[in-house]
């Protein structure tokens, strides 16, 4: 499958992140080699690659763009997606980021939770709610958050599942790059004519808003805005359908705590943040260093890349106490988890990622009593480095009524 | 109710909690926090927060 082999298939990478972080808080390593991966075909040959796997290490790269930038994404997302807000660094990246967060910010998306998130989720468990079974990827968690962005965009409904198909080949960038560029150029062209449409009729859904956002008195070029709803399908797609998907694989895991969570919703908010920090959907960030610098007491030299794992510091034991344990009470403290990355690049969505996860795990623990794995069918797991993900998610439940 | 938000990611700056990572003590005004404080999540500066009402 494509997608397993850009985005990993380990089942448990941390014990290995956590033995090389051990040695070293930074390692002249790259993660597709420790973890017998395909090359990514979009590096460029001859540089030295560098893994962060400390808390602060990890947050250093994060936060000193200047150092480590964003143009490492030139090779792979600036072919597919475009101008997007990933491949951008200062001075040009703050302003457009600001048009696009306010669209995103949190007392924005909680309007959205009650009539665009809610009944989106309702319809879906409404399909299976009756039977007693459920597979929870293909008949939920991988439907959900597409669906909403699409009702967000005001999407025709003849153009969704065409629209989903070039969405998926957008994203296969370390294994076959073409296919990626090809949906890109068909997506363009979508969304540019999508865009002419709304600047001559504005309505109210997103398209609309932002082509009347301005920066600096001129309006979005609309080679950004493209970019910006390209990546939209992988940053508000993918990753919420893959959050939601490993929260559910780990209540699963840990019916205490499932049970601790049904029983007690003020845990909610903190069993997101939980599974965030524990097992996020992305598992590092790529950056280039532009100027010769030391990381973690290692010597890094200008047009190294430093693969950001975001994944190994957020089981750094030195920040987070008996860090493998999934424990949705945990303290939300000082050490913030970095599944939404941290510093100029932080996540746009991640308001939204919180609404969406919110009402998805309430919905699901209130309509789908007793909930738990199939016994019958293969069971579920969360596998893969780049991203990631469960596969399936077979679970059985005694219906209500 | 009105906050102080970070316009450029959303981070609400809560006067009873502070910025202890960054030494900014539970209970400071907004007003007593440094010029050249930085938001904790995205890094913006002070000039990028607003009073908004959620």
């Amino acid at each position: 499958m494509d997608d397993r082999l850009n985005w990993g298939d380990a089942f448990d990478p941390y014990p290995k992140l956590a033995e090389l972080r051990r040695q070293a808080p930074v390692v002249e390593a790259e993660y597709r080699t420790v973890f017998g991966m395909s090359p990514d075909v979009t590096r460029p040959e001859g540089r030295r690659t560098f893994m962060a796997l400390g808390y602060h290490e990890v947050r250093e790269a994060l936060t000193h763009p200047e150092i480590y930038s964003n143009t490492f994404y030139n090779n792979n997302v600036l072919p597919t997606f475009g101008r997007s807000l990933t491949v951008m660094d200062a001075p040009e990246h703050m302003g457009f980021r600001k048009i696009f967060q306010k669209a995103f910010l949190p007392h924005v998306v909680s309007q959205w939770s009650e009539g665009l998130v809610q009944p989106v989720v309702d319809e879906l468990i409404g399909k299976f709610e009756k039977r007693g079974t459920a597979e929870l990827v293909s008949e939920f968690t991988m439907i959900y958050p597409f669906e909403i962005i699409f009702r967000q965009l005001q999407m025709p409904r003849e153009d969704v599942q065409v629209f989903k198909n070039l969405g998926a080949s957008l994203t296969s960038f370390a294994v076959d790059p073409s296919k990626g560029r090809e949906a890109s150029v068909k997506l363009g062209r979508y969304f540019e004519a999508l865009i002419e449409a709304r600047r001559k009729d504005p309505g109210d859904d997103l398209i609309s808003l932002l082509v009347q956002a301005e920066v600096d008195g001129e309006a979005l070029p609309v080679e950004v805005l493209v970019g910006f709803l390209r990546q939209l399908l992988n940053a508000a797609g993918d990753t919420t359908y893959r959050s939601t998907s490993g929260l559910l694989v780990a209540l699963l895991d840990h019916p205490d705590q499932l049970e601790l969570l049904r029983n007690d919703r003020s845990l909610v908010p903190s069993a997101i943040e939980e599974l965030l920090r524990w097992d996020g959907p992305v598992g590092l960030q790529g950056r280039l260093v532009m100027q010769d610098t030391t990381l973690g007491g290692v010597d890094i030299p200008k047009g190294s890349i430093v693969e950001v794992m975001a994944m190994a510091a957020d089981r750094d034991e030195t920040m987070f106490p008996d860090p493998d344990k999934f424990d949705i009470t945990r303290k939300i403290g000082a050490a913030r988890h970095f599944a939404f990355s941290s510093g100029p690049h932080l996540c746009i969505g991640q308001h939204l990622a919180r609404v969406e996860m919110t009402r998805a795990i309430n919905a699901l623990l209130d309509r789908l009593p007793n909930l738990r794995k199939d016994p019958d069918k293969p069971q579920p797991e969360s596998r893969g480095i780049w991203m990631r993900y469960p596969d399936h998610i077979h679970v059985k439940f005694d219906p209500k009524g | 109710m009105p906050v102080l938000m970070c316009m450029n990611c959303g981070w609400i700056y809560d006067p009873t909690a502070g910025d202890p990572e960054a030494e900014i003590a539970p209970g400071t005004a907004w007003e007593d926090v440094p010029e050249d404080w930085k938001c904790p999540d995205c890094g913006a500066g002070k000039s990028d927060f607003d009073m908004v009402e959620v």
